[in-house]
């Protein structure tokens, strides 16, 4: 499953969020999109050296400014088994008509299917992942 | 697209990659793509003293954006054919641009 | 790599994706532009180069001292990338750190890396006090070489953001 898709499954969840200028941001993932735009909620802004924390109730990230996102383990596994159901979905209903173009648009269709289910009952685990090891710079 | 053709033309050459941070990485070129990230096997960093980190490493991809210099060996070069295509190339951006 | 148009197909050999499908399930060294060092397993990637890491681990490098840090999962967004190196395949099947100190002793004997320096290991006290010596030193030379280049006339770039 590619970056942005790991990315997607990750709303709902805790995750750490640096930036380029070396500022760290820790919060729950609300929304995010093709450009790795971001929102979050429930955060605590680090400067870079880690000396000034602040908390905030929201923010948004541009997504040029990211360095990169932390997300807790249980995500891959999450992201992992959403990719299997949506293969196995598509292999069932591509089973009576072949051929390359209605497969993309049925694949596409299921894509959307997937994202209503999307957060539910994972929500909140995982906290305090970040933890461990630390200083975050 | 140029450079991106030339580079396919020097796929298995020993080259030496100097990145924007000073560091070089030697190694046989193996493989390039449209952003001039590159791929080396083989590597060896020019000093390693002061980048340790890489003695454990065989073969790298190297993002074009980092590279500075891509030091080649001047004997596989085709300066000629390398002027005429960039002569062309030029040659068709200029028709692009007047088609406009 | 999913919903790759087969038309594309011919032309795959130079792309993103064929220079790093390679490396996927292998445990990898990530530079990034800030100087840090990710070690973990590549999971994914896409054409801009953004990774994702498991089981990653940060190796603070100082000198010949080193450091490692347990992170876990990462999404590194591509810019921010400098180089991806595959470690040494034998690495693969022992993936843990107590094997990487093993590699780091092995290196001695491997003929083609016989001028790679071992690196030892130190607490993250240690580490963290060392690299903020580095970085006040950078600053230090920064400081002195800007001010000689001003005198004879040159203007400063002010943002040096690259350490890697």
């Amino acid at each position: 499953m590619l970056p942005l898709t790991l990315l997607n499954t990750s709303q709902g969840h805790p995750m750490l969020v640096e930036l380029k200028s070396g500022e760290t941001l820790n919060g729950h993932l609300v929304n995010c999109d093709a450009w790795m735009n971001l929102t979050l909620k429930e955060v605590v802004q680090t400067n870079s050296d880690g000396t000034r924390f602040f908390r905030l109730p929201e923010c948004y990230v541009r997504g040029n400014n990211i360095k990169y996102l932390r997300v807790p383990d249980e995500v891959l596994d999450i992201a992992r088994e959403k990719n299997q159901q949506q293969r196995e979905e598509q292999r069932k209903s591509n089973q009576p008509q072949r051929g390359g173009y209605n497969r993309q648009y049925s694949s596409s269709g299921q894509r959307g299917g997937y994202n209503r289910n999307r957060g539910g009952g994972n929500f909140g685990r995982g906290g305090g992942q970040f933890q461990r090891g630390g200083r975050g710079y | 697209m140029l450079f991106f053709s030339f580079f396919k033309t020097l796929i298995d050459e020993q080259v030496i990659v100097e990145l924007k941070n000073d560091m070089s990485v030697r190694g046989t070129l193996k493989s390039v793509d449209q952003f001039l990230n590159i791929k080396l096997d083989d590597v060896s960093v020019v000093d390693e003293v002061k980048y340790p980190h890489l003695s454990a490493v065989k073969n790298v991809f190297i993002r074009g954006s980092v590279v500075r210099y891509v030091h080649l060996p001047g004997a596989v070069v085709d300066t000629a054919l390398l002027e005429d295509a960039t002569r062309k190339e030029a040659a068709s951006q200029a028709s692009k641009m007047g088609g406009r | 790599m999913e919903n790759t148009d087969p038309s594309l197909l011919p032309s795959i050999i130079f792309t993103t994706a064929a220079q790093l499908v390679d490396c996927v399930d292998k445990k990898l060294l990530v530079v990034l532009r800030d100087g840090r060092k990710l070690i973990g397993i590549l999971r994914s990637f896409d054409q801009y180069a953004n990774l994702v890491l498991q089981e990653t681990i940060e190796r603070i490098i100082v000198e010949s001292m080193y450091s490692d840090i347990q992170r876990g999962v990462y999404i590194v967004r591509g810019e921010n990338v400098v180089l991806v190196g595959e470690i040494v395949s034998f690495t693969l099947f022992f993936g843990s750190v107590a094997f990487d100190l093993l590699l780091t002793y092995l290196n001695l004997k491997d003929p083609e890396k016989e001028n790679s320096i071992p690196l030892r290991e130190v607490s993250l006290d240690e580490i963290y006090a060392a690299q903020q010596d580095e970085i006040d030193n950078r600053r230090r030379r920064e400081l002195t070489k800007n001010s000689k280049l001003i005198d004879i006339g040159f203007s400063i770039d002010t943002q040096q953001e690259d350490m890697y």
